[in-house]
This record gives structure tokens, sequence and C-alpha cells, in this order.
């Protein structure tokens, strides 16, 4: 009898783990309802769906402000997952590659555009964008970044471009422009060239320029790994090795596809770098962008390097002791550029600039493996739409910066939600000025761009750690770039770059 | 004389079949990722799926890796000292609240708030306070007239400060399992020593440790197969910085295959740590062993003189 009672007991438990296992998943952050029911007149649009939209840590609050909104107007349900910055590219590749569709909508660099669209991971757009009233007041540098070959592929939702920040306290002094021009011998005003950016930083370090009871710094960038590092060391190896009139020079050869990140061009940028390290606090090593942010604002520094977000924390009257002190500059140049195709270095005159659009900007993009994306789509319109879009670039936090013809206009800053001071009259030029100048450099749209970024990062971070000498480092990214470049495919992988500088194939 | 023949043991099949269910998710869980692993990494895997077997290469490439074996030094460096530190703090602790009759309670849940602490906080936390520019600890040393060292700026106060957070971290850990194993401790020899006049160190030395000798082997190869493990500590304070001063394998194994989706690379790491940890334990297990047989030979030689 106790063996019967047993096998029945055995089976059951069988059977019941026979079930458990055959039953459906459900997937908590992935619940996509069926498609609405439909009824003669549906109230909301999207009832009962639901989109999961990955968002870097920096550009999450650009986006939740308006998801109440949204669901409210669609009945829709947004989900957003917010993924640490430096992890983004991975955790996306990681989800689209696995075919798991965790995300319906992306939202990332546009430098990862073509990387994602040649592999099938995001759906072209062009089908909705006859829906799109506002698509001319892009700025034309944006449009670009969206096509492969010829189709749109996202949304944008950001303009960027790294550039200067200074403070008007110190570099507008009398006092210390007087000091400033006895020791180096020229005025004192924001830098034009990398050598002045250094003079300047190495002025107002160590003392109390701004009367607070501590000394203060020259200047303030986030150096530390795993985070915006890289892009802003990019930001001045452009000046050296974006040669002006040589499309496509910054990266690669175009003609060989052979890495320039070992070039003397990224040595020189890469020793400024190191050099700056004493004239910002020790920390300074280990900030990234939310850090260095969140310290400028505070106080002390006299110049700063960042993407637009600074200017816009600065009036954040809860954050920033510095509204009203702050000028803009557009990110230095350099008097002398090497030319890769010579092997020398050449002299110009005047200043050349490469204002480098680092990250690209934000950009929204459905995935492939979206089962709805025309709310995806809608979504994505609604927090692109001209009001919302200005209401965005305009808030502080949102790391949406201005990328439309119509959020160039000061006078809709000073008198919008956060009142911006007169500053935003600059502030908006240097960056028009830096989106549409001749030598703009946009940052590598080139399938796998995450990974050589990733490469150039573990390499500067032991360069400015004192572990290998600039050379070295930078000799062993260019090799690892290289190898990157041949297991993607060399020609696959120059066909990309040479269309994204409009080079005959 | 009737030699029996042994009795058939009869197959009990119920009763496998009733853990079955235990033993599978067991093989689920375990041994498939393990066996996975090690599969994973005789191959070239990326995260996007594409795969092709290239046997020892991404072991024989581990070994000109710089990096890793800069990686390796630092695991080394913390489970020393790190171990080492933690399992004394934790003896002293045990041993001076061994003596409290007051107030134990409360000083226990001081102690081991730290070990309950969310290891992300424990990491900012230390990071707050190591920052030269705000933070309390190079503040406080400044106003007593020292020079702080950079913390978390320069490759060698950088090591030492993760070895510090780990101490604080773990200690209680230590400290709580000491503590059981000095309560569990028969009494008598005890009160026997001191009727004796033996001294505390005498008691220490001759009663004490020596019967705490099996925690203390639980405890230290409990801890020293976590430590090998670091990752948190190291991936908030320092991310592994300045440059790879501070990067641990665990951490090193993360960038390359979750960032840059070298996964079969990153999974011979792993393999390569597990041996590595594998082999420390056998070691450290059979001179436990070799030390107990030796003084057990003392002991007989001794009596039998």
């Amino acid at each position: 009898m106790k063996k019967i009672l047993l096998w029945v007991g055995v089976l059951t438990l069988g059977l019941g783990l026979l079930i458990t296992g055959c039953a459906q998943p459900s997937t908590p952050t992935q619940t996509i309802s069926a498609s609405p029911t439909p009824s003669a007149t549906p109230a909301k649009p999207f009832e009962g769906v639901n989109i999961t939209v990955a968002v870097g840590s920096f550009m999450a609050p650009g986006v939740k402000m308006f998801v109440p909104e949204w669901e409210a107007k669609t009945g829709g349900k947004i989900t957003v997952v917010e993924i640490p910055f430096g992890d983004l590219y991975s955790k996306l590749l990681t989800s689209f590659s696995s075919g798991a569709g965790t995300y319906d909508v992306a939202i990332y660099a546009a430098n990862w555009i073509p990387d994602f669209a040649e592999a099938g991971y995001i759906m072209s757009l062009e089908k909705y964008y006859p829906q799109k009233d506002n698509w001319n007041d892009v700025l034309p540098v944006m449009q670009k970044a969206m096509y492969v070959k010829g189709q749109r592929y996202s949304i944008p939702m950001d303009g960027d471009i790294i550039f200067g920040y200074y403070r008007k306290d110190a570099l507008e002094n009398p006092e210390y422009q007087t000091k400033f021009k006895e020791k180096y011998g020229y005025d004192l005003a924001p830098p034009k060239t990398w050598e002045e950016y250094h003079d300047i930083a190495e002025f107002f370090t160590g003392w109390d320029w701004d009367k607070d009871g501590k000394p203060d710094w020259g200047c303030l960038e986030a150096l530390g790994p795993h985070d915006v590092g890289p892009y802003i060391f990019l930001t001045r190896a452009a000046a050296y090795s974006a040669y002006p009139g040589k499309p496509g020079s910054f990266f690669f050869d175009p003609d060989t596809m052979k890495a320039q990140a070992a070039n003397p061009g990224f040595v020189k940028a890469l020793q400024d770098w190191i050099d700056i390290k004493k004239f910002g606090p020790p920390e300074m090593v280990t900030y990234g962008g939310g850090d260095m942010r969140g310290n400028f604002v505070a106080g002390n520094f006299a110049l700063g390097i960042d993407w637009a977000d600074v200017g816009i924390m600065s009036q954040d009257p809860e954050k920033s002791t510095i509204k009203g002190k702050i000028g803009y500059f557009l990110a230095p140049g350099s008097n002398d550029v090497y030319n890769y195709t010579t092997g020398q270095w050449d002299h110009f005159d005047g200043v050349q600039y490469a204002p480098y659009l680092g990250w690209g900007g934000w950009h929204a993009s459905i995935a492939s493996t979206c089962k709805h994306p025309d709310a995806a789509w809608d979504f994505i319109n609604f927090i692109d739409t001209t009001e919302n879009a200005f209401k965005a670039v305009t808030t502080p936090g949102t790391a949406r910066n201005p990328y439309r013809y119509s959020q160039f206009v000061p006078d809709r800053w000073k008198t919008s939600a956060v009142k911006y001071d007169d500053s935003v009259d600059q502030y908006l030029e240097v960056q028009k000025e830096g989106m549409t100048h001749p030598n703009a450099q946009y940052d590598l749209r080139i399938p796998k761009a995450g990974r050589y970024i990733d490469a150039l990062d573990k390499y500067l971070s032991q360069a400015i750690a004192g572990q290998m000498s600039p050379e070295d480092a930078l000799k062993a990214a260019a090799q690892e770039w290289d190898k990157i470049t041949q297991e993607v495919g060399l020609d696959s992988q120059k066909a990309v770059y040479r269309s994204n500088y409009g080079l005959a194939p | 004389m009737i030699i029996s023949k042994p009795k058939k043991t009869k197959i009990e099949w119920t009763k496998h079949l009733l853990i079955s269910p235990a033993l599978l998710f067991f093989v689920a869980l375990t041994i498939f990722p393990l066996l996975f692993t090690l599969f994973l990494s005789l191959n070239f895997w990326a995260v996007s799926g594409e795969h092709h077997w290239i046997g020892l290469g991404n072991y024989i490439k581990l070994f000109q890796d710089s990096i890793f074996l800069t990686s390796l030094r630092n695991e080394f460096i913390f489970v020393i000292f790190g171990v080492l530190f933690e399992y004394i703090f934790g003896l002293l602790l045990a041993l001076v609240l061994n003596q409290l009759t007051r107030g134990l309670r409360l000083i226990r849940l001081a102690v081991i708030l730290p070990f309950a602490a969310t290891p992300a906080v424990v990491g900012c936390i230390w990071k707050m306070l190591f920052d030269q520019s705000y933070g309390p600890i190079p503040d406080l040393l400044h106003k007593v007239g020292l020079t702080s060292p950079a913390w978390l700026t320069q490759p060698l106060p950088a090591l030492f400060s993760i070895i510090i957070v780990d101490i604080w971290e773990w200690t209680p850990f230590m400290f709580l399992i000491i503590f059981a194993g000095l309560k569990s401790l028969p009494k008598e020899p005890f009160e026997s020593a001191m009727v004796d006049g033996a001294s505390s160190w005498r008691i220490f030395w001759d009663l004490t440790f020596p019967m705490l000798m099996p925690t203390t082997i639980v405890v230290i190869l409990l801890r020293t197969i976590e430590a090998f493990k670091i990752f948190d500590i190291v991936f908030l304070t320092t991310a592994g910085g300045p440059g790879i001063a501070t990067i641990s394998t665990t951490l090193y194994a993360y960038d390359l295959g979750l960032r840059t989706g070298n996964l079969g690379y990153a999974a011979a790491m792993s393999i390569i740590l597990l041996i590595i940890v594998v082999l420390i334990l056998n070691v450290f297990l059979k001179t436990i062993e070799w030390v107990r047989r030796r003084s057990v030979l003392q002991k007989r030689e001794e009596a039998l003189k």
C-alpha cells in the first residue's frame, strides 16, 4: 500500500513539473498584450500596448518627462529601462543579437546607427517619415547622421557637440588679465588653441580667484574610464588630426583603413590631456561625465570641456553656483595639423578648428523585433514634436541638446520654464557654429563603433595613470582597432567609412 | 562453511525519482553552466552569436595578456592581505566580545552592520570617503597634520584602498563565524587552566586557538573563495583604475565578455581563475591536514616518553 502511495506521489509530482515546464513564461518586462480589440470607436489608439524603451542613464529623464502625457493620450504603457552609460552599447548589442526582443525602442548614440542598421537590428523608419511635419527643422548635420544607404533608421533627440566653458569672473577680471599678460605675453581670453587652454588652466590653478576662501582649479574634464573620457580626448585629437579639406582623415586612412589612433596628432593630444591633470583635482582621473558636470557647476574651475549639458545645468539654482558667470567657446583648434598623407605636420597661419560631434546625439530607433512598431513610432515621434523637443533641450538633466533650427532662438530660452540668462546667446551661437563648421567631425560611425571606442578607452586610462607612455598606449589602441577592422571585414568597414564622408567607394 | 552471497541491493527507484527534480535543478544551474563555460573558452564566441572553434587559443592569448596577468597579481594581493587582516580583526573582535556580559546584542549588531550593507552602497560610500577634495578621510588626516595619500588616483594607495574597504565589509563575516565557534567551545578546559594559573596568552595559544582550528579552516576557506570573486568594490570605487592598477580578474572578464562581447576569452579567464582557486584550496587543506597529523604524532611521542 505504501509503495502504491509513493508511486502516486511521484507521478503527481512529475506531472506537476511537466505542466509547469510547458506553461508559457510570463516576462514582466515585456508584457506585450494582444493587439487592441477593434471596436466601433476606440477611445485610445494604443490601449493595452506596452512598449519597452531602453535608454542610456544620462538621457532617461529626457524620456521619462513625456511618458505620463503620452500614456494618457494613447492608452499605451511605456516601460523605461535605464542602462548605465558605459554599458549601453554592450547591453543593446547583446539584446539585439540574441533576438530576445527585450527592447522595443532603443535610444542610443547616432554613431551606432550604421552598426545596428547593417546588422538588421533596427527597422527603417522611411514609411513613417511622411507623417513627420518637422523634419526640415533638424540641422542638416544631424539629418545626415541618420541615413544608412539612403534610409532613415532613427528619430533625432539631441544634437551633440563638445565645446568649452569658461568662468567670466576669472577670464574677464581686469586684474587677472593684467597678470596673465605679464606672465604669458598675450591677452587673456577664451582659448583658441589647446596651448592657450593649457596656459589659462595653469594660471588659474592653486589660488582663490573666485574669492570663496578656498584655492581653485584651472580646469575640469572627465578623464575617468568606462565613461565619456574617450570622447573628451577625441575633442583634442580632432584639432591635431582632422586635416581640413581631407574628409575621413581623422579616425582611419580612408584609402587603406589603417587606424590613425597612433599618429603624432593623437599622441600630442594625449600628451596634452595628461599634462592638464595637474590643473584639476586629483579625482579628475576618475570623473565621468556626470561627476564633471556636477562639480563644474558647483564652482571652483576656470575652464571645462563637455557637451552642452553643463550650460543647461548651470542655470539650475539647486545645483549651480555659477549662473550668470559662465561663458562658452568653440573647442580649441591648432595652428599645426598632422597630415596623414605626407606624414608631416603642416603649419597654418590661422587656427584650424575641428569641432567634434562626439557621440553624435541621442537617437531613437525601433527594434526589428518590436511587435507594435506603430505605437513605438508614435511615442518616439511624440518626444520629438517641436514643442516637446524644445521643452527637453531647455530642461536641465535631460542630456538633450539643441538640434533643430527652432531651438537656436535665444529669446525662446530666456522665456522658457527655466529662465536662461543672457549668456544663452553665446551658448547657442557656439554650438551652431560648431555644428555648421566646414571641418566639423562626426563621431566614428561604422559597425562595432562601440568596440573601437572601448579599446581606445582601455589604453587611454593606462596612459593617464602613467602605466604606459602615450605613444605605447595609442600604438596598442591602433593595433586593436586594426584587429577589429580585420575581424569585421576590412572591405565592408571601408565602404561604410568612406560613404559616411561622401567619398567614392 | 557456507559463505552466503552478498545480497543484491535492490535499486530503490522511487527514492531516486523523488530526488531527481532537485538533481536536475542542480545539473541545470551548476554543472551545465560550468561545462558550457568550458566549451565557450575553447571557441571564439562573440556576443552577436558568431563563433568558431579555436581550441586553446584563448588560453595561450591569456598568458600573453599583460592586463590579465596584472589582474591575477591584484587578485592575490586582495586575497592574501584581505583574508589575513579580516581573520585577525575578526578573531580579535570575537575574543573581546566574548568577554562582555553587557550590551553584547547592541555591539554585535553594530559590528555586523558593514556586512549587512549592500555592496553597491559600500562602494559608493567609500568612494566619497576617500575623495581628495571633499572626503572626510583626507580632511581628517590634514587636520591632524598628516598628508593624505591619493587614495583612489595613485596605483599603490588605490590597491590598499580596495583592501581597506574589503576588510571593513567582510571582517564582520569572520567575526560572526569565529564568535559562534568560540561560544561552542567547552568551558571545562578553560576553567581548569585558570585554576592552574595559566596566563591569558597561554590560554589563548594552548587552548582557544587550537580548539578554534576547525572554525578557522572553514572561515578562511569560505572567505578565500569569495575574495577571489571580488568585483563590486573594485567596480564602484576605482573601476579597476587608475589605469589597470586595481583591476581584478572578474572585472576584466566582465569588461571583455559583456562590454566588448568577447565571451570565449572571458570564459577562458573564468576557467583559469576557477583552476587557481581549486588548486589553492587543495594546497591549503592538504597543508592543514599535514600540520594536524604532525601535531598528533608529536603528542603521541610525548605521551610515550
